[in-house]
Parts: C-alpha cells; structure tokens; sequence
C-alpha cells in the first residue's frame, strides 16, 4: 500500500501513519478513519444511552421514591423500598424461589445439554434430525408452550393425569401443590431452554482442534482421559458463555410463572421477574418495583462478574 | 450368538447412543405431536385418549372454529412485520457498528464497546419501569404535549412495538467476532481497488457472513431481536399494548387459548388447534435456516 505498511499482516493495533505527502492536512487517514467510526457507531450508541443507560440509572433513582406511576407526584423515601425488600418475607423470598427455580434450570440445562452434545459431536446417522428435534423446544413461545403444559396440569382431563390414572394411580391436584408447581416449571424450562445450550455446546466442540485428539490418542489415552484432559480444558470459554446466558435465561423466567401459577400456590413460585411486573403495573407501586430490580441487577452482575473472573479468566 | 457379542461390543457404545438420542427426542418432540393431534381431535376423541390423541378423520373444523374465535389474521400480520422489522433493522446496526468495532480505529472505541457489554450482564427487564414511564411520556406521541403530559405516549401504538430495543449488544458482539476471524487482507485488498466503508461492509463482509448473520437475525435465542425471538415475545406487547388491533400471535393465541370453553370447560381441542398454527411459522423458518446455525456460532468465536 501506498503509506508504507505493505508487510503488515492481521489488524492494526494502532493508527496508521499519516501519508508522508499529506502531513500539514487536517484530514489524515487516522481522523478520516475516526470519522467513519463514529459516524457508523454513533447512533448506535446515541439510542443505547436513551433507551438503555438512561433508563439503568432512573431505575435506581425510582428506587428511592413511593409512586402509584401516574396520579400523584414521587414522594421521596429513601431507603424505605429496600427496607420493604428486607423487612417482609414476602418479598424476600422471591430473591429465594429465584435462585432455587432458575438455579435448577440451570444445571439441568447444563448436565443434558452437554451429555447431549457430546453425543451429536459423534459421526453418527441421522444426527442432523437428533439436532433438529433437540433445538425445537427453543424456537417456539414460551408463552404458548406454558398453556399448552397448563392444558397438561388440567386435574380432570389434563395429560399428566390421564396418565397416572391409567397407571392405577390416584390423580393429583397439582396447582394446588408448591413443591409440584415448581417442579414442572423447572421441567417447562428446562426442556424450552436444553437445545439453545446445546448449540452453544456444540459449536465449541467443533471447534477443538482435532490434532490435541490425535496427539492424546498416540500417548495412549483412552476416551475418559480425552473427555477430561482435551475436551474438557478446551470447552472452558464456551462453558463461561453457557453459564452466563443459561443463568441470565434461567432467572429471568417469567410465561410460565405468569400462565401456569400467576406467582402462587402461597406465592411459593413468585420469582423475580413476575413480581417486578405484579409490584409495577398491577399495583401500581413503582418505587418498590424499581428497587427490586435493583438488588436483581446487582445479584446477575455479582454473578456474572464472578463467572468472568474466577472461573473464565480467559474472556475475549 | 458370538456373532451378537462381537457386533455388540464393537458398536455397543454406538447403539447405547442412539438409544438415548431417540428416546430423548421422543420425549422432546411429544408435546409437539400431542398438540397437533390433540388439535385435529373432536372433544369425544380428545376426553377418551390416554397418551396420544387420534383423530378420527381429517377436518378443518377446529382450524375453522380457531379463526372463528380470534383475530388469527391479524395476529400474524402484526407479529409477521415485527419480526420482519427486527430481523432487518437491529442486524443492519449491528452489522455497520459491529464492522467498526472490530476494523476501524477511533477515539473512545473501547469505552463504548464495554459500555455496550455492560447491557449483557444484567437482564433487559430490570429498567422495565423506566422505560415504560418514557415510553407513556414521550413527547407529542398518543396525544402528549411537548413535555410528555396529558396523554398516553406510545402505550398502545405501533411505536412500541417497533422501536424498543433496536440495539442489541449480542448481536454486534456476534458480528464485531466474527469480522476479526477473517484475515486484514480483504480490507487491504478492497481499499487499494478504491473501495469506501459501506463497499466493504456490504460487499465483501456481508457475503461471508450468511451464516452469522442469518443467526443474528433470524435463528438465535439469544438475542432478544432475532425473528423467532420477536415472534415469541410475550412480555413487550403485553406490558406496552392492549392486545385488539395490535394483537400479537405470542400474547394473542395465549389469551384465546385461557379463553375459549366447552361446556364451561376449556375446550383443548382448539387450545391445541391455536396453539400449533401459532408455532408453525418459527418452526418452518427454523427449518429452512437451520444449516446455518452451528456455522454461525462457531464463526462468532464462540468455540474451544
């Protein structure tokens, strides 16, 4: 090229020299250049500032305040929306049924999702169909899939009832029940949220060099040892990124909340989420509903941090 | 019998893998094969099945009784331009702001690229109150003044269902990792034969990025502006909507299926009827975009 940099290979690190010929010129290749990123970048991040910084640091100021939304003025109350969160068992268990609910769906997700890529990364037949019929789950609604599971649930008719009264067994009432509630939430989830992770799955596992196999295979290792020495250690930056989405997919669950329980029976599967939702345009308590995002935020950047730096260390 | 033991022990471990392949996809395709036939079924056929429901014959009464029953029509015609819309229009951003991230150098790019990827760490619902108080004030929208008042902003309209969450931080990470898997060259070779920016974005990188972008904005769940994720949103048209003429299929088919009755029973025939025409449309895209899938997340880096 005509500014001196024919030899270099990959990316610049670092701003071309200007053009020898043009120095003195207030246009230089460099300011050209850094016009034409901002000018592609820069509504980018106009809108992200208005629709999504702005609105992060608001909610924190709402936090602050008592205000049905729209009749009245804020009435500013300090800290009084988190001493709600802190004082009433109510609220705090949400953060509670969060962290079990989602946290089961996370592992579950993970444990299959895995088993299941390592499986479809064989040369085996019909792998393409496995793969299609695995990924289904996550292309359809949430929404529509959790009244589907709410005609399954139905005490008299439903499917899981038929079923057990086939079986000789008696029916069982299961919206009346937490511990059954929770339980198909997490079953719900888990099968809508299993094929996304094993996409990710597997395409990290396409992309392990297929040498590091070869050379293990030479030094005598059978196949546990491959899984655990090359599989394994080479999986880590995709098992950061799962962890990280999953857990984010995971505590946000909100359809199935919303559509098979509405948060109860005994509000024993009111998650985050749908009580943020059920505290701000159901009754009308924005200031309560802003704080609980709050702790929330906090709780999944804790986490995400945590899952970046201790267990990633290698992001990019 | 030997014959069996051998047969058995070289490709054991590869029908112990298919054993569990097909029974897993039994299980993970039954809700979609109880629901279409539970859909084609009269209530008789319905109450008397065990495991699977089988219609008697094939009838379009219960599809008929479902566009009966709710605006089907129009529900697909709203979710068909959203999700049309952001499959365009979110890509297109990431794919002109994900390019400069990852080739052009200008002042304040890192700042901005951590910025964006300071969005991934917290769900997008927490600001829900914030921005619904911006969306019902935006000025001189829905009969608001030039201060946000006396109206109802973009509650209701299509504004709110067309302009939210334009930008995805997923999307041009995915797209900003790919480009900087291909090698410098290209950009070298297409600027000394005089081509500008946009020429290169759009006729060199665009090209070898299909399967990226056909992720980005079709297939992903990931990220919340792909097609299939906007024909599924459930939560953005029922916070920012009142369902009627801006019905979508998500929050549309839902409610009928609560809403329709038998004998003051839920009629689950139709449930199921609505249910698997809702999601007929994802699942034919998803088909016919699948090759790309695994190709597009691998190329993003997202790999070992």
């Amino acid at each position: 090229m005509s500014n001196g940099v024919i030899g270099q290979t990959g990316q610049p690190t670092f701003p071309a020299a200007p053009l020898v010929g043009q120095q003195g010129r207030f246009w230089t290749r460099a300011r050209r250049e850094g016009l034409t990123g901002w000018l592609l970048v820069g509504p980018v991040m106009v809108y992200y500032a208005v629709m999504g910084l702005i609105p992060m640091g608001a909610v924190v100021v709402l936090s602050f305040v008592r205000w049905t939304g729209f009749s009245g003025s804020p009435e500013w109350v300090w800290l009084h929306n988190y001493k709600l969160l802190w004082d009433f068992p109510l609220y705090r268990d949400v953060f509670v049924h969060t962290l079990y609910i989602g946290g089961s769906i996370l592992l579950a997700s993970l444990a299959i999702s895995f088993f299941i890529a390592l499986l479809l990364n064989a040369r085996i037949r019909g792998r393409g169909i496995y793969r299609t019929i695995w990924y289904l789950p996550a292309v359809v609604s949430f929404a529509i899939t959790s009244q589907m599971w709410n005609a399954f649930l139905d005490p008299t008719n439903g499917l899981f009832n038929t079923i057990l009264r086939w079986a000789g067994q008696p029916a069982i009432n299961w919206q009346l029940s937490a511990f059954w509630m929770t339980f198909w939430i997490i079953v719900l989830s888990t099968w809508k949220g299993v094929g996304g992770t094993m996409i990710i799955f597997l395409a990290g596992l396409q992309g392990i060099d297929p040498t590091l196999y070869e050379a293990g295979k030479i030094d005598g290792a059978n196949r546990l040892a491959l899984l655990r020495y090359v599989t394994l250690p080479s999986l880590r930056p995709v098992t950061v990124f799962a962890v990280i989405s999953g857990m984010l997919g995971a505590m946000q669950i909100f359809e199935p909340v919303q559509l098979l329980t509405r948060g109860g029976p005994f509000d024993s599967t009111t998650v985050v989420v749908y009580s943020i939702y059920k505290n701000a345009f159901l009754n009308s308590s924005f200031g309560l509903a802003s704080a609980m995002s709050v702790v929330f935020a906090l709780l999944c950047l804790a986490f995400t941090v945590f899952q970046l730096t201790v267990v990633g260390r290698r992001t990019d | 019998m030997a014959s069996l033991n051998v047969l058995v022990r070289r490709h054991g471990l590869s029908i112990a893998t298919h054993a569990i392949l097909f029974v897993g996809s039994l299980v993970m395709a039954y809700p979609f094969v109880y629901g279409l036939l539970a859909g084609m079924s009269t209530l008789v056929e319905f109450s008397r099945s065990i495991f699977l429901p089988i219609p008697g014959r094939l009838s379009l009464d219960n599809l008929n009784a479902v566009f009966a029953g709710a605006d089907f029509g129009v529900m697909f015609r709203n979710s068909t331009i959203i999700s049309a819309w952001y499959a365009f229009f979110p890509s297109l951003l990431a794919l002109t702001s994900g390019y400069a991230f990852a080739r052009l150098n200008f002042p304040g790019k890192n700042v901005a690229f951590l910025l964006l990827l300071a969005s991934l760490m917290v769900p997008g619902q927490v600001s829900i109150v914030p921005i619904y108080i911006m969306v019902a004030r935006w000025p001189l929208l829905g009969g608001n003044n030039i201060l946000g008042q006396g109206g109802s902003g973009m509650i209701d309209t299509w504004w709110a269902l067309l302009s939210l969450g334009l930008v995805n931080a997923y999307a041009i990470f995915f797209v900003r990792q790919a480009i900087r898997t291909v090698p410098y060259e290209y950009d070298e070779a297409a600027r000394m034969d005089g081509a500008g920016v946009l020429r290169i974005i759009f006729q060199i990188y665009l090209p070898m990025l299909k399967p990226v972008m056909a992720t980005v904005a079709v297939l992903s769940t990931i990220i919340g502006t792909s097609a299939i994720n906007k024909w599924n949103d459930y939560f953005t048209p029922l916070i920012f909507t009142n369902g009627g003429p801006l019905n979508t299929i998500a929050l549309g088919a839902t409610n009928f299926a609560g809403a329709v009755l038998a004998n003051g029973q839920p009629n689950y025939p139709l449930l199921f009827m609505g249910a698997s025409i809702s999601m007929i449309p994802t699942i034919l895209v998803f088909l016919i975009f699948q090759r790309y899938l695994v190709q597009g997340f691998a190329m993003t880096g997202v790999k070992g």
